[in-house]
């Protein structure tokens, strides 16, 4: 057998192995490190006659609130994201023929219905927050349609924070 | 061992044909001289918006701006909001490194309104809205000449003059400038090295806010304590909807805009390896002629003993001899044409500098192009029958 066989033999056997081996989970990103939170965080399924977050945002200060909504922004060292209304359209709907990088920032959206379609959920560990982001527990991601159950805390601004004490992730 | 053909062989033969040997050297010379003129753009273009990246460092603007400091517009009071709330603010001598700032491109006019004539031209200039405190973000920034401005004071950045196409002596310190309905005296020149900034016109921020009847800022810059750090920042975002902030780190604003700016890099090199491609094959052309003119005597030397390849060497050695005068020259060239020069780009300026890594490029670059100019030559030399080319006229 000449040598130009034995190496193009190698050079299949290597191709075959490669391509029938599995490649491994893409490493952790050291920089954003996944918060470390309660398993009773994480909902079962969905609580019923949840909200939306416009009717959150006219809700009483300090009531026990469950608020549907899809992720916006998520904070990279806290347990804190926001959820924007289901009405509230991103610029990842279907049929939508703008090339955005970052649909989750709803810059496709009417300004004024955004401000007014928003909430900010915190995920707290005793009295402060929750440190490591959230993003990737429990599947929660940017767009990613949640259910989340918690405490209603409103300033005299209208801003509206849930603290969560109930994450549902639609799959 | 295969014996060599001496050095001087090939200087003699560059000596044979003066004007082949000059032409070809300059050639050599304009094709160093664009290669580190497109080198020292690029870098020039890159260092500048990397220069004004700095880890510590976030922009915090309007979310409805899509990133754009013109457009943005956040409230007048979003900077003491900020620092009130956010712990990892870094304070100098006590005072935070906050600073509101209003963005502004508009038209400047040079000298005082009683000394305007009716023909007179206004020139786009980048004019930032600024506190003192700016001086605590935008660490580039050094007072070269003057002092900070006060009400109805500007300074001016090095290469102001140059974004706004105007002479330099006409933004010297004491000059006169006018933007905004509002009279400025000039009072100070900064630098900011490898930076944007170093083309604007810093003038006081209230003053700037009342002449252009906005009562809010652009943006806010923050300098945090540990590079990165910039959580508490997002969260005073996402805490306060109402304000609709967003926060960028500087880092990944300018890598943005960078990356905006690609494909003008890509294109100065692509014109730069056209013009490189054409002297490589026009050097190329030369040289085979003039193996196809020594023939004769190349044949002579194989019949003496030398080996083809020996021959390809001494022809390879010639090539790069002509490509070094030739670099060399271009590379002074090159330092002549772009001493003190600068680029208008959009709303800015940035310098351009013939520094040791564009040199290496364009002295390395026309050394390969001036070897691989000798491959054809080389293959002919290499295919070369003896017996026939003796008999060559």
């Amino acid at each position: 057998m000449s040598t130009r066989t034995i190496l193009s033999v190698l050079v299949l056997a290597l191709a075959a192995c490669s391509q029938g081996s599995e490649s491994p989970p893409p490493p952790a990103d050291p920089a954003r490190p996944v918060a470390v939170l309660p398993a009773s965080l994480r909902l079962e399924s969905a609580p019923s006659a949840a909200l939306s977050v416009v009717e959150v945002r006219a809700a009483a200060n300090g009531t026990e609130v469950a608020v549907t909504g899809r992720v916006k922004d998520i904070v990279a060292t806290r347990a804190v994201f926001t959820i924007a209304d289901l009405s509230l359209k991103s610029c990842a709907e279907p049929g939508d023929t703008m090339d955005c990088e970052t649909p989750w920032d709803y810059c496709c959206e009417d300004p004024a219905r955004l401000a007014a379609g928003v909430a900010t959920v915190e995920v707290r560990s005793g009295a402060e927050l929750a440190t490591g982001t959230i993003q990737t527990w429990n599947g929660l991601d940017h767009l990613k349609s949640v259910v989340v159950v918690g405490k209603l805390t409103k300033d005299d601004k209208g801003n509206a924070t849930i603290i969560a004490s109930g994450i549902y992730v639609q799959s | 061992m295969a014996r060599s053909l001496p050095l001087d062989y090939a200087v003699r033969n560059l000596a044979r044909r003066p004007l082949r040997t000059v032409l070809s050297a300059l050639a050599s010379a304009l094709v160093a001289a664009l290669l580190v003129a497109a080198s020292a753009f690029v870098r020039g273009l890159d260092s500048t918006f990397a220069g004004a990246a700095r880890d510590d460092v976030a922009i915090v603007l309007s979310s409805v701006a899509q990133r754009d400091v013109l457009r943005s517009t956040v409230s007048a009071g979003a900077g003491s909001l900020i620092e009130a709330d956010v712990p990892e603010i870094l304070r100098v001598g006590g005072t935070p490194a906050v600073s509101s700032e209003i963005h502004s491109g508009t038209n400047v006019r040079l000298g005082p309104l009683s000394e305007a004539r009716a023909d007179e031209v206004a020139h786009p200039g980048f004019v930032r809205g600024v506190t003192d405190r700016a001086f605590l973000v935008h660490e580039a920034v050094t007072l070269i000449e003057g002092r900070p401005g006060r009400t109805g004071e500007v300074i001016v950045g090095r290469l102001a003059a140059r974004q706004m196409g105007v002479p330099e002596e006409s933004l010297a310190v004491g000059k006169v400038l006018r933007f905004e309905g509002g009279e400025f005296t000039i009072v100070g020149r900064f630098a900011a090295p490898g930076t944007t900034i170093e083309a604007e016109i810093w003038a006081p921020l209230s003053e700037l806010r009342g002449l252009t009847k906005r009562d809010d800022s652009s943006v806010v810059f923050v300098r945090v304590e540990r590079p990165g750090e910039f959580a508490g920042l997002e969260l005073f975002a996402l805490r306060r909807l109402d304000l609709e902030l967003v926060v960028i780190p500087s880092s990944l604003y300018y890598q943005e805009l960078v990356a905006y700016f690609r494909p003008i890099r890509a294109l100065a090199w692509i014109m730069a390896a056209l013009i490189a491609g054409a002297a490589v094959f026009g050097g190329s052309n030369a040289l085979n002629a003039a193996v196809q003119d020594r023939l004769r005597e190349l044949a002579s030397l194989c019949a003496v003993g030398y080996s083809t390849w020996a021959l390809a060497r001494s022809l390879a050695v010639e090539a790069l001899l002509v490509a070094a005068a030739g670099g060399v020259a271009g590379l002074a060239l090159a330092k002549v044409a772009l001493h003190g020069g600068s680029i208008r780009i959009a709303m800015s300026a940035f310098r351009l500098d013939a520094d040791a890594h564009s040199v290496l490029v364009g002295f390395g670059g026309v050394l390969l192009l001036g070897l691989f100019g000798t491959a054809p030559a080389v293959i002919r030399i290499r295919r070369i029958s003896i017996a026939t080319a003796l008999k060559e006229p």
